[in-house]
Parts: C-alpha cells; sequence; structure tokens
C-alpha cells in the first residue's frame, strides 16, 4: 500500500492578495491600524468582553441597559480603558462593581463613572454618573487607607450575603467573599452568560495575594475556591461540547474549571505542607527554608515584588498559627 | 532605497507570495489508527509505575509535584471528568482517529481533526494560515495548533494548553506554559507521531518521544468518551474540601524503581543526564541487575511468541496483554 496522496490544490488568490498587501503594509510610510495602547481586548461571550492590561482584568457586560463594568483598572489607564469599552459599545457605563479596594481594580471608578449614568436614570438635579457597588468593607478600607482619592470610593455598598439584579436581560449575583484576598472581596456572576469575575481570589499569574492586614486569610481564599468550584460548571457529561462556565480571573488568562482544580489543589497542598511543618513544631524561619511551594514556585512565585513567595508562605503560616474568624 | 533594502525588500515579499501558494505534498491522513503494543510495551499497555520518571529531563520543580501525586487524585469528582493532556494519547493503548475539515468551495483542507478517546476533547491543526491567539485567551484542552506540511510531514506547533499530567498515572506534569512541536508522519499504513514538548517549569530540556500507529480500515468511525459522568469514589472526601496527595518525604513509590529494579535514584527521578547512552558507561560497574523478575517481565514479542525473545521468562502483567485491544480499553477505563 502506497502512502496516499491529497491532490495538490491550486494557489488561493485571496492568500496571493493577503502577501501582496502585506508587502504595501510593511512598506516605509504605510498607515497600520493599532488598537486601544497598552490594553487588549476579548471578547468571550456575544455580550461579554475583557479587557485586559490596565491593572486588574475588566469584564464589561452590554445589554439594552447599560454597560457594566467588574473592575475599573488602574487610574492611570482610565483613558485608555473608556476608549476600550467605546470600542465595544456605545451604551453608557451604568454600573461598575469592585471586587476589592485595591488600587489596580477600582482606581478607574471616578474617571469611568463620570461618563456614565445610574441604570436606573439620573436623579432630577443630580449629575450623571454611574453607580459604583461594592461590599461595605471596600468603603471603609478606601476611607481609612487613603490611597484612592473620595472620587473613586463607591456610592453603593452592600454587606449581606448576595446582591442580585436584573440588568442587560441577565441576572446578576455579587457574592460576599470577604476575609480570602482581603475583608472586601467580591465575586460576580453573570447567570445567563455564565462568566464569573473572581477578583483576586483567583490570579493566574502569582500566588494569591492574601493581605492579613487588610482581611486577608488562607482560610478566606480556601473557603472562596472552593465555593467557585460550586457554581462553576465544567463541560460535563458532553465533554466534547464548548459549553462550561467561563472564568475571568483578577489576573491572568480566561479559565474555566480545570484551571480552577488546579489552582484550588495548589493552594491546597501548599496549606496542608505549611500545616504539617508548624505541626512538627518549626518556626517560620524554618518553614521557609523547607520551601513548601515546591512544584508551583517556579510557575506562580517570584521572589522580588510587591508580593514575594516569602510573604505568601509568611501569611499562610501566620493564619494557621492565629485563625481569623471566617463566615 | 539602498539596494540591500530594496534586495530585502523584493526577497521578502517573494518569500510571501510564495508561501500564499499552498505546498504541494500533502498526505492523506484521515482514517482511523490502532497502537502498536510491541513498542514500549509496558508504557502503552499496562502503563508505568509509580515513582517511574525514567526518560524524563524533569525539573525539581518537576519532581516535587509528581511526587506529591497520588492515585486518589484523579479520581476526585473535581478530576474525573477533565481532559488530559493534549499528546498524552502517546503512553496510553488507545486509537486516534483523524479526519479534516474542508473548504466548502476550494476543498482544502482547512485543518486536521486529531480525536483520541483518552482525551476527552479533539486536537485541530490549523492549515489555513490563522495566527495563534493571545496569551490571554481561554484554552481548550487539546490547546491551539497550526501546522504545515514539509514533505510528506505534516508539522504542527502548539500553544495554549492547560496544565495537566503529562504521562499516565504516575503524576508527571506539564505546565500552562508548555509547548509542543509535533510531526505526523504517514509511511504506507503506518502513522508515525513524533512529539518534542518544551516546558520552562518542569523539563530541564525538551521531551522527545514518537510513537506508531497502525491504519486501521476497519476501525470505529467515531471516538468515544462524548460523555463523561462523576461518581463519588472516594466518600469522605465529599464535599470536604480536602485534595489527596503525599507531603514531601512521604510517597512510597519515591524508591519503587530503585528497590524493584535496582534502578540508580537518580535515573529513577528523571534527572537529565541519566536519558543519554553516555550514563551506562557510569553505572556499567555498579549496577546490578535484580535477581529475579516479577512483574512485566516480558514484552510483547515474548508475549506473542515472536522469533528474538528473552527465553525463559515467567511472564507476569497481570493478563493485560492477553486482553485484547478492547480489553484493554474496557481495563484501562475501569481504571480512571
Amino acid at each position: 500500500m502506497t502512502t496516499p496522496q491529497v491532490k495538490a490544490p491550486r494557489p488561493n488568490p485571496v492568500a496571493l492578495l493577503a502577501a501582496a498587501a502585506a508587502c504595501w503594509i510593511s512598506a516605509p510610510g504605510a498607515q497600520s491600524l493599532q488598537d486601544t495602547p497598552g490594553l487588549e481586548t476579548i471578547q468571550i461571550r456575544p455580550n461579554v468582553h475583557v479587557i485586559f492590561g490596565a491593572g486588574g482584568n475588566i469584564t464589561v457586560h452590554v445589554g439594552e441597559d447599560a454597560a457594566i463594568l467588574v473592575d475599573s483598572g488602574s487610574a492611570e489607564m482610565a483613558d485608555e480603558v473608556l476608549a476600550a469599552v467605546r470600542a465595544i459599545t456605545d451604551r453608557p457605563i451604568g454600573l461598575i462593581i469592585n471586587t476589592s479596594a485595591d488600587a489596580d481594580h477600582a482606581g478607574g471608578n471616578h474617571a469611568l463613572a463620570s461618563t456614565g449614568i445610574p441604570v436606573a436614570g439620573a436623579p432630577f438635579g443630580a449629575a450623571p454618573y454611574a453607580n459604583v457597588l461594592a461590599h461595605e468593607n471596600v468603603l471603609l478600607r478606601m476611607a481609612d487607607e487613603g490611597v484612592l482619592p473620595y472620587e473613586d470610593w463607591p456610592n453603593e455598598t452592600y454587606t449581606s450575603r448576595v446582591r442580585t439584579m436584573y440588568i442587560n436581560d441577565d441576572g446578576i449575583v455579587v457574592m460576599r467573599q470577604t476575609g480570602a484576598h482581603s475583608d472586601g472581596d467580591s465575586m460576580v456572576h453573570f447567570r445567563r452568560a455564565d462568566v464569573i469575575a473572581t477578583g483576586d481570589i483567583l490570579d493566574l499569574h502569582q500566588f494569591p495575594v492574601i493581605d492579613p492586614a487588610r482581611g486577608g486569610s488562607i482560610q478566606g481564599e480556601l473557603a472562596a475556591l472552593n465555593h467557585l468550584l460550586e457554581i462553576t460548571i465544567p463541560a460535563m457529561p458532553l465533554v466534547l461540547k464548548p459549553g462550561r462556565t467561563l472564568l475571568v480571573p483578577g489576573n491572568g488568562y480566561i479559565a474555566d474549571y480545570a484551571e480552577l482544580v488546579e489552582y484550588q489543589n495548589m493552594i491546597t497542598i501548599i496549606h496542608d505542607r505549611i500545616k504539617d511543618l508548624i505541626d512538627k513544631g518549626m518556626s517560620l524561619e524554618e518553614v521557609q527554608a523547607a520551601n513548601p511551594t515546591q512544584g508551583y514556585r517556579e510557575r506562580y512565585g517570584s521572589d522580588t515584588g510587591p508580593w514575594t513567595t516569602g510573604m505568601f508562605v509568611e501569611a499562610i503560616y501566620n493564619g494557621l498559627k492565629n485563625p481569623p474568624g471566617i463566615e | 532605497m539602498t539596494r540591500t533594502t530594496f534586495i530585502t525588500a523584493l526577497t521578502t515579499c517573494s518569500a510571501l507570495l510564495i508561501a500564499a501558494v499552498p505546498a504541494r505534498a500533502q498526505v492523506q491522513l484521515t482514517g482511523t489508527y490502532e497502537d502498536r503494543l510491541y513498542e514500549d510495551y509496558i508504557e502503552r499497555g499496562p502503563g508505568s509505575d509509580l515513582g517511574d520518571y525514567t526518560g524524563m529531563p524533569m525539573t525539581d520543580e518537576a519532581r516535587a509535584k509528581a511526587l506529591s501525586y497520588t492515585s486518589n487524585m484523579p479520581m476526585t469528582i473535581e478530576r474525573q471528568c477533565l481532559s488530559q493532556a493534549p499528546w498524552v494519547g502517546l503512553y496510553r493503548p488507545r486509537l486516534y482517529r483523524i479526519w479534516s475539515i474542508n473548504d466548502e468551495t476550494s476543498g482544502n483542507v482547512i485543518a486536521w481533526v486529531v480525536a483520541g478517546n483518552y482525551l476527552r476533547d479533539t486536537i485541530t491543526i490549523w492549515m489555513d494560515g490563522r495566527e495563534h491567539p493571545s496569551e490571554n485567551a481561554w484554552r481548550p484542552s487539546g490547546g491551539f495548533a497550526t501546522g504545515k506540511w514539509e514533505g510528506n510531514t505534516l508539522t504542527a506547533r502548539m500553544t495554549h494548553v492547560k496544565t495537566a499530567w503529562i504521562r499516565r498515572g504516575n503524576g508527571i506534569p506539564g505546565s500552562d506554559r508548555t509547548t509542543f512541536t509535533v510531526h505526523l508522519t504517514r509511511h504506507d499504513d503506518l502513522l508515525t507521531v513524533t512529539v518534542i514538548q518544551e516546558d520552562p517549569i518542569y523539563l530541564s530540556e525538551p521531551h522527545v518521544v514518537s510513537r506508531v500507529w497502525q491504519y486501521e480500515p476497519n476501525g470505529r468511525q467515531g471516538p468515544e468518551r462524548t460523555q463523561c459522568n462523576t461518581a463519588n469514589e472516594i466518600p469522605y472526601l465529599e464535599d470536604s474540601g480536602l485534595v489527596p496527595h503525599y507531603l514531601p518525604g512521604e510517597n512510597p513509590e519515591e524508591d519503587f524503581m530503585v528497590r524493584t529494579y535496582n534502578i540508580p535514584k537518580e535515573a529513577a527521578m528523571g534527572h537529565a543526564h541519566t536519558l543519554y547512552p553516555e550514563y551506562r558507561n557510569t553505572i556499567r560497574d555498579t549496577y546490578v541487575p535484580p535477581a529475579s523478575c516479577g512483574r512485566y517481565c516480558c514484552g510483547w514479542i515474548e508475549r506473542q511468541g515472536l522469533p528474538g525473545g528473552a527465553p525463559n521468562l515467567t511472564c507476569n502483567d497481570g493478563g493485560f496483554a492477553e486482553l485484547g485491544p478492547r480489553g484493554r480499553r474496557l481495563m484501562e477505563e475501569a481504571s480512571e
């Protein structure tokens, strides 16, 4: 039996034209189109886009009522974010939901909200301004720390386990998940689109930033990841079909159940290793020397920058030695 | 424009125009291919042992993660239906089914699709010149691959994979930063798949492996495993948030290859320098083969009674080889 050959196709005229066009575009003096500088926008559902590069990831949900943003990026990138939103939709920004008080997630609040109007319309005589919603602890944290100016503070807060609303023909569930990354964490589930914006609870760039000084804890982080596992639906039982819940992490690429399982397993295993070392009577220095993140450190760790592997281990160590009260 | 610049531009444009003409050498890949178990029999048949990382250029990170693995881990409800690494089929007794997606007008091949029922996803190798997506894009379980013909070999470059175990059943990890270069070469009714895997996290140098499949004209026409459901196999884990794993230094199989085959631990643990033939010289004077063989002593040649088999072996592989292709598949499915 001889190896069967496929009949060679004819030259593709479209490809020839494309090659010729490429030669023209590469010639000196030719103009090229550019996206919003420094940002990338990816459409993940018919009415859901994600903007990357403005600090934390920004989820944009569009529909007949308004543009809804989960997080607003850093203050420095607010103009670029606004341009990126305008490239997605001409609907005004009606609601910004902050997943935490971090400046890379909420720094663009004022610049973006001031271009919008509330979903329910501006009160008579009031200047148009979009709703900025966050857990109450975000407001308290911003007021206490003064990292972000007053204008960036949320103008609407919640404290309940969930805050629900129906906008853009979609059920939106804002879930209180405080005590994980910080004491103001929220996750946002767009139920019809089946997209969950996780905030920094899921961070595919690094180990999760568990900041005890701002109310974060390893116990809360694991509780949040286990909660996410319950509401994130994999491609199952029809595993060859694309349908599944999509996750927008605080940083990093668009994820699904598989990335979440890997991340939850990693954090649980590191937690267990550090707990075992504590149970053996080791000090923090001895735990650090034992390298309990090995197996994951090259992928998620860092020896420099604002969140090092050492800080991550220390946060878990201290959290296990002095457990916080978790809801 | 200088003469050099002009020549460079002319060369570049000529190359682009030539590239726009489809390559002539294109081999028909469509069909079903069965695995040939005489090749790397243990690896493709019953499967490698826990603690057997021989032949792998692993980093310290990879060893640490692999040694935390227990066979309970893939049995958790969360992991039972997760897809496996795209090319893990090279380590499994599983068929491949390949078909093309064709342009409805020109008939040209837009993509080759490779399905293996081990994966719970298909691998699509795009042939239409499209770019790889952004690093921020969602990653299908089968990764994202583009291909081109190099003579009679289809060469594909794959990116955008998920973190997954890259071999079978013993926890050797692959990171989401893995890239694959894959060569699909058909010689008559044999299909050779050569995979070059590069992983800056878990591999200290590229891992290269090739395996052969045989065209099966009466093969099944559809991939299995289009469905997967979970079941509670470890009751105490249900809704617990617990993850089964070994703590560092507590994996009882870490020395399995040493105590079973007298293989030096550095070779069993996947240190890169042990992959090369020169390594045999370093252990020639110290290696002592085990006095007797109690498991997987016979390869495919001995099993089939073919010439060239080692004499006087007691074959004990639990009857795996006698099961036949369907029996082996059922056995492996039951073990997952």
